[in-house]
């Protein structure tokens, strides 16, 4: 008998308000968290806005040492893996059938760069000075670190990995996770993934590019995915947990499950290490993949979410994919991108996009793309402009792409599976 | 700093910056794009980064690699 | 599990190639000097495995050079490496059926050094387009991709060293799940300074400074390991598809286990290899008499060992002394999460030669094992036992058989 994987708890750090609760009625109301970036002093800089989150880590239960000790972005991994844990209400399971599987794009940069302006003197000495170093660098260099704590925080003794496929970790970290539960190597596995980039080499890399949006007059309707005037994402930090937990255990204990996990496939272009292909012919292949794993056809889906993240190539690369997969029903579906609101966290924003298609199915309701005024020509589906609209879901999907080539997706289903 | 940049200077310059062993004849010759080169978009904004950096080209000069090295010389030095 | 191993690449600072790296390993040579990649004198730690004499030029596209850290000129060399080893054409396996998965610990960390001076002191249009992908930790399966056409599955994982025997548990479930072929492995790069800036914060790292007695696992003068670069990519496919193609399977990944037990918490980590072992071997369908060689996770600290040596206690009671165990590593260096993957590799070749490659330098193991020390032993080995633990607290373990049928003792 196949091994089912239930979402039994949601924990979200997310620009705009702490928690499920905010993060929802942000979403909901069509607003944007974008802003001019406070985190640093950004003049000079090609970008300067981002999606920032409010967070106070003593509000959020941290003492002064696990906030010394712990990255900014292991503190909102940690915040959002409590909140999820509170709500399964599980506190019976085996410690080693236990796992935690959490995704980031580039961990510990933040610290390692301020580290490094610290003993280099701000970047003159190549041969740094390591008795400047904080005593909690050596974290900083590998994200394992956050798997690490979200381990302690909650006792797991099982697998603990850390995910980093770029841009697609925060739907790989997930999918990883539900296959330790359907291979059977752990019963109940904390999923998620965290970011915090909001630092001068991040904002300086996507710069270098031309990635990231310049609307930096207008910080609010900077991210717009699907529109015509788009012109690059906006840099975003958070983090989302989720409590998979294998089905019939879930049951037993009776639990509240929100969704499953039904399906994860991914592929890589092997094309470019940032460009993507007109066709998205991989994106369509990792789609069909996970909707097959999910036994779930084109008709069942009810809403994608998208990667979106407002660039001129991405968007008219996963509109390509969708209408390679759904055909004619891609125009019926309705597509949305929330990285419109709360910007693109990068290793992140997968995971906080899975919590946001949890909630979608709970309370059917699909959550809008905002700032899509005029749309690209090119991306003709219906992206829910500005509104979130009420409807019925059985099944929603959610896709990523991200530097490397990597093409996710991961298939949801509600409780009233089709 | 000056915008002029002689088409040996040049062709080193974009072998530096990407990788690709481009010659002077290359960089002169009207119907060898960037992409012909095997220079792609990531390339190109390192070529332009540098040229903006430390040859005087304005930092607004933008340019994809479907065009050619001939443009963006006579680019350098119509500035001149 | 399906998976075999059919292509092997290895760099390390005993060989790079499997041809150079076999025989310095076996005959247990010391491949550990003073760092030459950058001034040591200002860092206590001065004494590592590095890779000497390898350039990108021959083995990376030019183009790629200017955009990669060395740990991806490092994997992109191996992976070709192990497909020529594998004799196998990306181009025959199916379009969507070859991926790749890495593991990875310090990322382009160089790289992102060299970029994060560039911005600090000229400005942030001093910063290349390149660092957007060079220092990430994804880098080198992006790159193994592109560079080959794989455009099947692909991860990555961090995981410190033990990422490098979880790689293989993800890429078996990939072929599970219908790959043909996967390209596994982790490759690291970690000697710039600011990197060794990071890895002193550890407390792990010996400044012993003299390589012959810096990295000395299992004895009483174990003080920390000598860190190293290098790694090895492996070529791994789904048996069936192997076998169908007439390539020589040269081991079964054949099972899969792993805890976590605490950052740095190595007393606790005992219980936690233990487990790792014991799932791994059931995964397999073997048991610990079944175990013909363990090669060791061989931190070098004191309280590690010990709780290394107790898991092979807990693992083979009686029989204890009886199993050879090694940790040829403490002769070129642990490379982080090319660590684990490089005793895979060293597993694959000991099946093959019947050897048992020894632990460099040691004489005088101070725990009741039977630590292969000196010289390789003949050894006739039928499934090999691979433990790895991460220092932010994973204990892994893989198990490698040969891929002949196994007759089970007793029965």
């Amino acid at each position: 008998m196949r091994r089912r994987v239930a979402v039994t708890g949601l924990g979200v750090v997310a620009p705009g308000g702490k928690g499920v609760k905010a993060f929802w009625e942000l979403l909901t109301s069509g607003r944007t968290a974008t802003r001019p970036i406070s985190l640093f002093d950004a003049e000079g800089f090609r970008s300067r806005i981002a999606a920032e989150c409010d967070f106070d880590a003593a509000a959020a239960g941290l003492g002064p040492a696990e906030v010394a000790r712990m990255d900014r972005y292991v503190q909102f991994a940690v915040a959002a893996a409590d909140e999820a844990w509170r709500q399964a209400e599980l506190d019976v399971a085996d410690p080693w059938r236990l796992s935690v599987c959490m995704g980031s794009a580039v961990g510990g940069t933040t610290r390692l760069e301020r580290d490094y302006v610290a003993t280099s003197h701000a970047g003159r000495e190549w041969l740094v000075d390591a008795s400047l170093a904080s005593p909690f660098l050596c974290r900083a260099l590998s994200p394992a670190s956050l798997a690490a704590e979200v381990a302690d925080r909650v006792g797991a003794r099982g697998a603990v990995r850390t995910v980093s496929t770029g841009c697609t970790a925060g739907l790989d970290a997930v999918g990883h996770a539900a296959r330790l539960i359907e291979e059977g190597r752990a019963d109940v596995v904390i999923a998620g993934a965290s970011e915090s980039p909001i630092s001068p080499i991040a904002v300086a890399c996507f710069d270098a590019i031309r990635a990231t949006s310049t609307r930096n007059h207008d910080p609010e309707h900077a991210a717009r995915p699907f529109d015509r005037d788009r012109d690059g994402f906006v840099l975003g930090e958070g983090a989302a947990v989720l409590v998979l937990e294998e089905s019939a255990h879930a049951r037993r204990r009776g639990a509240v499950v929100h969704a499953e996990v039904a399906g994860f496939a991914t592929r890589s272009n092997a094309h470019h290490m940032t460009g993507l292909t007109a066709e998205g012919v991989e994106m369509a292949e990792a789609v069909r993949h996970a909707l097959a794993q999910a036994r779930l056809g084109i008709d069942d889906v009810d809403y994608i979410n998208a990667h979106g993240s407002g660039t001129r190539q991405n968007d008219r690369h996963e509109t390509a994919a969708f209408r390679r997969v759904f055909g004619a029903r891609a125009y019926q579906v309705p597509v949305s991108s929330i990285k419109s609101m709360i910007g693109h966290s990068l290793g992140a924003v997968g995971s906080i996009e899975l919590v946001a298609c949890v909630l979608a199915l709970v309370h059917g309701v699909v959550p809008p793309t905002a700032n899509l005024d005029t749309p690209d020509p090119e991306c003709d589906l219906d992206y829910v402009p500005h509104t979130a609209r009420e409807r019925d879901l059985r099944a929603v999907l959610s896709v990523g792409s991200g530097f490397g080539g990597f093409q996710s997706a991961v298939a949801l289903t509600g409780v009233r599976r089709p | 700093m000056s915008a002029h940049l002689s088409p040996d200077e040049l062709a080193a310059l974009i072998s530096r910056c990407t990788g690709v062993t481009v010659t002077a004849e290359q960089v002169t010759d009207p119907h060898h794009t960037f992409d012909d080169l095997g220079v792609d978009s990531l390339g190109l904004m390192g070529v332009l980064g540098e040229l903006q950096r430390n040859h005087g080209m304005p930092r607004d000069v933008d340019m994809q690699p479907d065009r050619s090295p001939r443009e963006l010389l006579s680019l350098l030095t119509g500035r001149a | 599990m399906k998976a075999v191993v059919t292509g092997l690449g290895v760099i390390a600072p005993s060989g790079i190639g499997v041809e150079r790296f076999w025989p310095a390993v076996r005959d247990g040579h010391v491949a550990l000097a003073t760092v030459r990649r950058y001034e040591p004198n200002p860092y206590p730690v001065r004494v590592v495995g590095e890779v000497r004499g390898f350039g990108p030029d021959g083995w990376v596209d030019p183009r790629v050079v200017v955009q990669t850290d060395r740990f991806t000129h490092f994997a992109v060399a191996a992976t070709t490496m192990a497909l020529d080893d594998a004799g196998l054409d990306p181009a025959t396996v199916p379009p969507f059926g070859f991926g790749v998965v890495t593991a990875s610990y310090a990322g382009g960390v160089e790289f992102g050094q060299r970029e994060i001076e560039r911005l600090w002191d000229g400005g942030p249009e001093h910063v290349g387009p390149y660092q957007s992908i060079a220092w990430f930790y994804a880098a080198s399966t992006g790159q193994v991709s592109i560079g080959n056409g794989l455009r099947g599955p692909s991860g990555v994982l961090v995981a410190d060293e033990a990422g490098g025997l979880d790689v293989f548990a993800v890429a078996d479930g990939e072929l599970c799940r219908g790959a043909s072929a996967m390209v596994v492995g982790g490759t690291e790069a970690p000697f710039c300074p600011f990197s060794m800036c990071c890895q002193l914060g550890l407390g792990l790292l010996s400044t012993n400074e003299d390589p012959a007695t810096a990295y000395l696992p299992f004895t009483a003068h174990a003080a920390g390991f000598a860190p190293a670069e290098g790694g090895a990519m492996l070529v791994v496919e789904d048996e069936r598809a192997a076998s169908d193609r007439g390539a020589n399977a040269r081991a079964v990944i054949a099972g899969y286990g792993s805890t976590y037990t605490g950052t740095r918490c190595f007393d606790r980590s005992a219980e936690g290899l233990l487990r790792a072992a014991e799932t791994a071997l059931a995964d397999s369908d073997l048991d610990a008499g079944d175990v013909d060689v363990v090669f060791l996770d061989a931190l070098a600290d004191q309280r590690a060992d010990a709780a290394e040596a107790e898991a092979l206690r807990l693992l083979f009671g009686d029989r204890t002394d009886r199993v050879p165990v090694t940790a040829p590593k403490s002769g070129y260096g642990r490379c982080y999460a090319g660590a684990a993957v490089l005793d895979v590799a060293t597993a694959v070749l000991a099946i093959e030669h019947g050897a048992v490659p020894p632990t460099p330098g040691v004489h005088d193991c101070r725990f009741d094992l039977d630590l292969v020390t000196g010289t390789a032993r003949r050894a006739d080995i039928r499934s090999a036992l691979v433990l790895s633990r991460g220092q932010h607290g994973g204990n892994s373990a893989l198990v490698l058989r040969r891929p002949d049928p196994i007759t089970r003792g007793g029965e």
